[in-house]
């Protein structure tokens, strides 16, 4: 009748009451640790690992420090581990708790292993996505994957999404928001094309080295908390403009964990100066508002939250692209959206859509299916 | 319903319990010598709101003075970090929006077993406290008896309420 803490419980009483509708989490964070990741390397990277670890600090190191690590405070695994080492835990608090469908893993840890040394950086992201095909996806079908690839060696990006493209469990391509220039260089192109060869979308995700700066190295976790959203801008602003779209037409390029109203304003601004500058982007040829509907993605966790849920639907309707964004829990972080209660914020007509049917039109995955049928 | 939580001697200051009654889950806390029961359903986002950490009240006179008060009778949720008061379950986040309800507590002195709660106290009402305007939610808080040396949560709707103490019993 009594236990002591912790629990490991996530939310307490009910099991999940499954929604009438398929639900898709499209942002789910897990973490190898550093055992997991020793375990797949060899020779010269094996031992870099042992003795430098990684040249860029992983949360909580990094400043501005974050609020509770950065997770719940119940996410931390009882075997020990931190949040997200743990399919268990994660399925548990997670996939069991709200009857989750299909859930896509991002491990931002592909965000600071990308940034390494070309071969360090390439045998990072390969142990880990190794670690996530062999203890995630295999023992739990709910599961797809991204692939973190060594963002800053495109050639060997490239590389690493060929080898992955064959397996269907592995979903998008991983890119952080920052990196060491705007990632609508032509020497990202690599990517790009890989992807596009793959068939599968790249999952811009915020943070990498660059984390949510912008205008500067913020002194506070506030500052860079809701800064999220301008820094997304400006990656699409960045992607738009060195003719990424032009040159890959059928890429399509998700928006993680970076807001979504933003891109209202940002479309009409393109669209009204675009006409009078047409001459310094001429590889531009139609309104850039058109390339973003039809490239991008957005996934909800953190959206918007005004006071008066009536203006984020009004600055839903401005951004037209209801069809395109799609759920996102962000477990196991501490500013978790409830598949059970986040649902209230979004419009009513596309709630359903945004909850799965989008993601499992743009990753291919089953409707939930019906009670008859099941 | 009445839930037997813990023989009092092993239900040390500082502690806590969660216990499971039905399909409700409540923490029971123990701070000083005094008891308070909280449902471990956080209203924000259902979150395990018993499993976050506790806080002692703060008061400030101006920038950068506080004073915090002895004993630790806030809990945080472990998601977005609401914190409530153990006492009425109000949070003070948000101020202005509706609220919602609320559970009373009552103290039952040392008692025989099967016998009836004698003096019931009314509950502090949920609202201001040290000059903070309450929030929208108040979580529901239950009545923790102590009964013999038993610590007693009572589920059933009730009057009146406040936490129990210690000295109620043996
Ligand atoms: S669920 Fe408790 S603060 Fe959000």
């Amino acid at each position: 009748m009594t236990s002591t803490l912790p629990t490991g419980a996530s939310s307490p009483g009910t099991a999940a009451a499954r929604a009438g509708y398929t639900i898709v989490d499209t942002d789910i964070h897990p973490s190898a640790q550093a055992a997991d990741i020793r375990a797949r390397l060899s020779g010269a990277h094996r031992e870099r690992w042992e003795m430098f670890g990684g040249r860029v600090p992983n949360p909580p190191e990094f400043y501005p420090r974050v609020r509770n690590a950065g997770f719940r405070l119940d996410s931390w695994p009882e075997a020990g581990g931190i949040p997200g080492s743990d399919l268990g835990t994660t399925q548990a608090q997670l996939l069991d708790e709200f009857g989750i469908d299909h859930g896509v893993l991002i491990p931002l840890q592909g965000h600071t292993f990308g940034a390494e040394e070309p071969r360090y950086s390439a045998a990072l992201c390969g142990a880990l996505n190794g670690w996530l095909a062999e203890e995630w996806l295999t023992p739990e079908p709910r599961l797809r994957s991204s692939i973190a690839i060594p963002t800053e060696s495109p050639d060997l990006a490239a590389e690493e999404i060929a080898r992955r493209a064959d397996d269907p469990r592995f979903v998008q391509v991983l890119l952080p928001t920052g990196g060491e220039t705007g990632f609508g260089s032509r020497r990202y192109w690599p990517i790009y094309r890989a992807a596009v060869e793959a068939g599968l979308p790249v999952a811009a995700h915020t943070g990498g080295i660059e984390q949510h700066r912008g205008a500067g190295w913020p002194s506070f976790y506030l500052e860079e908390h809701v800064w999220n959203g301008n820094v997304m801008a400006a990656l699409v602003t960045n992607l738009l403009c060195e003719g990424v779209f032009e040159e890959f037409p059928s890429l399509q390029v998700i928006c993680v964990e970076g807001g979504i109203v933003w891109a209202a304003p940002l479309m009409w601004a393109l669209d009204e100066a675009w006409p009078r500058l047409r001459i310094d982007v001429p590889h531009l040829r139609k309104p850039p508002s058109e390339y973003l509907r039809e490239h991008l993605w957005f996934t909800t966790q953190p959206i918007e939250e005004p006071d008066d849920p009536r203006h984020l639907t009004t600055a839903l309707e401005h951004v037209g692209m209801t069809d395109r964004i799609m759920f996102a829990s962000d477990y196991p972080h501490w500013d978790f959206d409830s598949p059970r209660l986040a649902p209230r914020l979004f419009p009513s007509d596309a709630r359903e859509q945004i909850m799965g049917a989008n993601a499992c039109r743009l990753y291919g995955l089953p409707a939930r299916a019906t009670e008859g049928t099941r | 319903m009445k839930i037997v939580v813990s023989r009092l001697d092993e239900f040390p200051p500082g502690e806590r319990r969660i216990v499971q009654a039905g399909r409700r889950s409540i923490g029971v806390f123990r701070v000083g010598d005094r008891f308070y029961a909280i449902n471990n359903h956080c209203p924000h986002m259902g979150g395990p709101l018993c499993l976050g950490r506790t806080k002692p009240w703060v008061s400030s006179a101006g920038p950068g003075e506080y004073a915090m008060a002895e004993e630790e009778a806030l809990v945080a949720c472990p998601w977005h970090g609401w914190e409530y008061d153990l006492e009425t379950g109000q949070s003070f986040l948000g101020p202005g929006e509706p609220r919602a309800r609320t559970y009373t507590v009552s103290v039952e002195p040392r008692v025989e077993e099967g016998t009836v709660a004698a003096d019931q106290v009314s509950a502090p009402e949920p609202g201001a406290k040290g000059g903070r305007r309450p929030g929208p939610y108040v979580t529901e808080t239950y009545p923790v008896h102590v009964e013999d040396a038993y610590v007693v949560v009572e589920t059933s709707p009730h009057p009146a309420a406040k936490p129990g103490t210690v000295g109620g019993a043996s």
